[in-house]
């Protein structure tokens, strides 16, 4: 009956596309974010729905959609060097079988990049687009914070729609994600025009921000808190009363924290110590190993290449009395091999070498700037269409400043969802720019007066 | 039971979702043609009596009734 269903709406949706052939775009987002047919067990998990809805996707914008006014940003052309480096570097991987199987995912997320802009044309399927993610992470999120409610979650425990621990279903990779999706869905609850903010749309707003929050609880991933706290500062720019969140996220925080699993805050505890914590302790080797390798492999060793490592890992915990004094302190050894980056900046010097993680680089930071130019460039602006864009490049600049951080911690350097992200960043980037582009030609005085519109009253 | 509920809450949102895309016209007219229906900055511009537009705005059709008074 489940496998139906989700069928039903998987055809139902293509169907709808052959009238507004977008809608197949929006399908491929769908499908790559919460895969049903990983959730399925009949009809789906057979056919390459994954295949299908990104060829028809290509399919609806090179034949049936218009395309004037589309330009490549030069963030697109830095996605395909990208791609095309990252193919590069697996031909001449250090495991060619395992380069072969991550490039397999890492193309169709470049590509995917650089094609989502061009299909953004207008300011509805931006905000469709945003919509389709923000839904389909939801679906994830939704289970895993209820399941947090009832349980109280666990490092590792908490099983998220599918009991596969890779992509989103990943307890630090969703933390990361269901953080930085919350300037979203808070652009989508205050500018939607697909679900207008009425009380339904406001109250649906705080669950779904709620499960967001609860998603770092339930999973016990650091990776999330860190992410959280840096949200919470980075929104103090974009509150409209500063004084009132400052005066209640300290309070906010502190009414959670006797509400939190003492699991929860003994793991966050080891932020701080890492030494005394293993897992933390391996990372900090396997990146003090990827810049020794980085060193002999400037150009990197292709996808996958941390399965060389052999790492020794000392972890120091402090055993203190009930005064806090130390009594002794346990030092254990432990050797470990073919540990993962557990960072995306470590992942892409140790995969692509130098020149990849410098692409990489510039491909985020550029990013983030361009955003900045456009909050700066509508800061002035009074109509309905540029505060809303003016919010949505706030809320994205977040999100992937959240993402920044959190990936410090976890190897999500090629993660789909962060590339969709980028490409919606380039579409409201571009779309900006067409819009004001005219605006500006119409503008330019003839003999004083604005060119086009009514002239000022004077009488 | 709990996936099966976020599951459905969140489909039937995404169904509504495109039904509603089917029926915007929006959704495949480019906003950048000025003077087009979707151009609707215009409409909801706040342009006090008497005051050109701002410089580089994105309004580049007539004004609202109201405000051309």
């Amino acid at each position: 009956m489940f496998d139906l269903a989700l069928t039903g709406f998987l055809a139902a949706f293509l169907l709808l596309g052959v009238r507004r052939p977008f809608l197949w775009v929006l399908a491929y987002l769908y499908v790559d974010i919460v895969s049903p047919q990983r959730i399925s067990y009949g009809l789906l998990t057979t056919v390459p729905i994954s295949l299908i809805t990104f060829c028809l996707a290509l399919f609806g914008w090179f034949f049936l959609d218009k395309k004037e006014g589309t330009r490549l940003n030069f963030r697109q052309g830095l996605i395909l060097v990208l791609l095309v480096y990252c193919g590069l570097t697996t031909t001449g991987a250090d495991f060619p079988e395992f380069a072969q199987y991550k490039w397999s995912w890492v193309w169709k997320a470049l590509v995917f990049a650089m094609f989502l802009p061009l299909t953004l044309r207008t300011r509805l399927r931006l905000e469709a687009a945003a919509l389709v993610m923000v839904l389909s992470v939801a679906t994830i999120i939704i289970g895993g914070a209820i399941k947090t409610l009832f349980t109280g979650g666990g490092y590792g425990e908490l099983h998220l729609l599918v009991n596969d621990n890779t992509g989103l279903f990943e307890g630090s990779i969703i933390s990361c994600v269901a953080v930085a999706i919350i300037p979203l869905v808070l652009w989508l609850n205050r500018h939607g025009t697909i679900f207008p903010p009425d009380a339904k749309v406001k109250l649906f707003t705080a669950a779904l921000v709620f499960a967001c929050l609860l998603i770092p609880v339930g999973t016990q991933a650091r990776t999330g808190l860190v992410c959280a706290v840096l949200l919470a500062v980075l929104m103090l720019r974009s509150v409209k009363n500063k004084a009132l969140y400052l005066l209640l996220l300290p309070l906010g925080a502190i009414l959670a924290m006797p509400l939190l699993p003492s699991s929860f805050t003994n793991r966050m505890d080891t932020i701080e110590n890492h030494e005394s914590d293993e897992s933390a302790s391996t990372r900090v080797a396997v990146w003090k190993w990827t810049i020794g390798y980085a060193a002999d492999h400037p150009l990197g060793g292709g996808f996958d290449s941390y399965r060389s490592n052999k790492i020794t890992v000392q972890t120091r915990k402090a055993d203190t009395n009930a005064q806090g004094n130390v009594n002794s302190v346990v030092v254990d050894e432990t050797e470990d091999r073919a540990r993962a980056f557990h960072s995306a900046y470590f992942e892409m010097l140790g995969e692509q070498g130098w020149p990849g993680l410098m692409l990489w680089l510039v491909l985020q930071i550029t990013g983030l700037f361009q955003l900045e130019s456009v909050i700066r460039r509508l800061r002035r602006h009074t109509d309905e269409a540029s505060r809303s864009d003016a919010a949505l490049a706030t809320a994205l600049q977040q999100a992937h400043l959240c993402y920044l951080a959190g990936s410090l911690f976890v190897g999500i350097a090629y993660q789909p969802f962060i590339y969709m992200l980028i490409g919606l960043q380039i579409g409201l980037v571009e779309q900006v720019r067409r819009r004001l582009r005219p605006a500006r030609k119409v503008h330019e005085p003839i003999g004083g007066a604005p060119a086009t519109g009514p002239a000022p009253a004077t009488a | 039971m709990v996936d099966y509920f976020a599951i459905a809450v969140t489909h039937f949102l995404l169904v509504i979702a495109a039904i509603r895309l089917l029926n915007r016209a929006d959704l495949d007219r480019a906003d950048v043609a000025p003077g087009t229906a979707l151009h609707g900055a215009h409409r909801k511009l706040r342009v006090p009596a008497g005051q050109p537009h701002p410089a580089g705005s994105s309004v580049s059709g007539p004004l609202h009734p109201q405000k051309r008074r």
